[in-house]
């Protein structure tokens, strides 16, 4: 009795399918019953016109940092910064390339329109050659 | 002027088992200082965020993101959602595989920010159609009225109950025509061998 009360106020009729303290409201205007609130959550918890409609992303999974270092010039990132006016030798952007563990950075000038093997060459002309202990990882 | 003797505290640091201990003593610090901040950083990401893990066949509802279903996501009218789905394979704890089962031509692996645990009737968060999936296997005659898939079950229509359901209709239209045959009235044999009933969901 108290299931169908409940699915009335929630989809039934001129009813919009509110959420759990709307349903609520309408109910407690004529109605009381113990753990009506439980009741309620339950059956909006089921109702499949709801979660089709209201179907969101859900806050789940957190924040997994990267594997901390044990060493100088182990674990790099990189990155570029580009959009600068053109330098006088026609270079426009940067190539950035920082340790993870002491933080060192190098920035090395370079052409927005290098490619990869360019971008290679660059970096072991100006990384490898300085730090050439072996990199496990680029991030 | 060049030729200033080093100051005696460098020289000490020449003698190269000392050099080492400092070298090893300031990286342990800077990997504490490192983990201390990332311990920090995970407080503040992880204030309203949730740590949710499913088990294979645990049934979920799935998020349609418009990225990843532009033709069901046109306009704002469609459903955001879809499910029940039930859990295929836990890949990590972000990844979960699901029995999607060929429908909308994805790749049926999702996150888990997109996944919802669905209470599929019962409180258990087992599979309550289990018992029904060995049931349609066995032949019809001494079949149970409360495992019955013939029987339009009480709550929502999901997929995986529908096709059992045409499984099971089929399984009894073949029955009966068998029972003809041998009576000898033969006449529908052409027709065997391939479905006979096409449900159609509404």
């Amino acid at each position: 009795m108290s299931e169908l009360l409940v699915r009335e106020a929630h989809g039934g009729g001129l009813m919009g399918h509110f959420g759990v303290v709307k349903t609520l409201d309408v109910l407690h205007e004529h109605f009381y019953w113990p753990k009506m609130k439980k009741d309620v959550q339950h059956i909006f918890d089921k109702c499949i016109t709801c979660k089709k409609a209201k179907s969101r992303t859900q806050p789940h999974s957190l924040y997994t940092p990267l594997p901390v270092p044990k060493e100088p010039w182990v674990d790099i990132s990189m990155d570029f910064v580009l959009g600068l006016p053109r330098s006088k030798w026609g270079r426009d952007s940067i190539f950035v390339v920082v340790d993870r563990f002491s933080k060192i950075a190098h920035f090395i000038p370079c052409h927005k329109t290098n490619d990869a093997t360019n971008i290679a060459d660059l970096f072991f002309r100006e990384i490898v050659r300085l730090h050439s202990n072996g990199f496990d990882s680029f991030a | 002027m060049d030729l200033i003797p080093l100051p005696d505290d460098e020289r000490v640091s020449l003698d190269g088992n000392r050099k080492a201990e400092v070298v090893k003593t300031l990286h342990e610090s800077v990997r504490q200082q490192i983990e201390k901040r990332n311990h920090v950083y995970a407080t503040k990401a992880n204030k309203r965020r949730k740590h949710v893990v499913f088990q294979p066949s645990d049934w979920v509802w799935v998020h349609m993101r418009t990225k990843r279903f532009p033709a069901h996501r046109k306009s704002k009218l469609q459903p955001r959602g879809d499910g029940p789905f039930q859990i295929l394979e836990r890949i990590n704890d972000n990844a979960y595989k699901i029995d999607l089962s060929g429908e909308y031509g994805v790749i049926a692996t999702f996150n888990v920010s997109d996944l919802t645990l669905f209470d599929v009737g019962d409180d258990s968060r087992s599979n309550p159609f289990e018992e029904r999936g060995e049931d349609a296997d066995q032949p019809n005659t001494k079949r149970n009225h409360a495992n019955d898939p013939l029987k339009v079950p009480v709550g929502p229509i999901t997929r995986a109950r529908a096709k059992k359901l045409k499984e099971a209709l089929n399984e009894l239209v073949q029955n009966i025509w068998s029972k003809m045959d041998l009576e000898g009235l033969g006449t529908f044999k052409e027709h065997e061998g391939q479905p006979l009933i096409h449900l159609v969901q509404v």
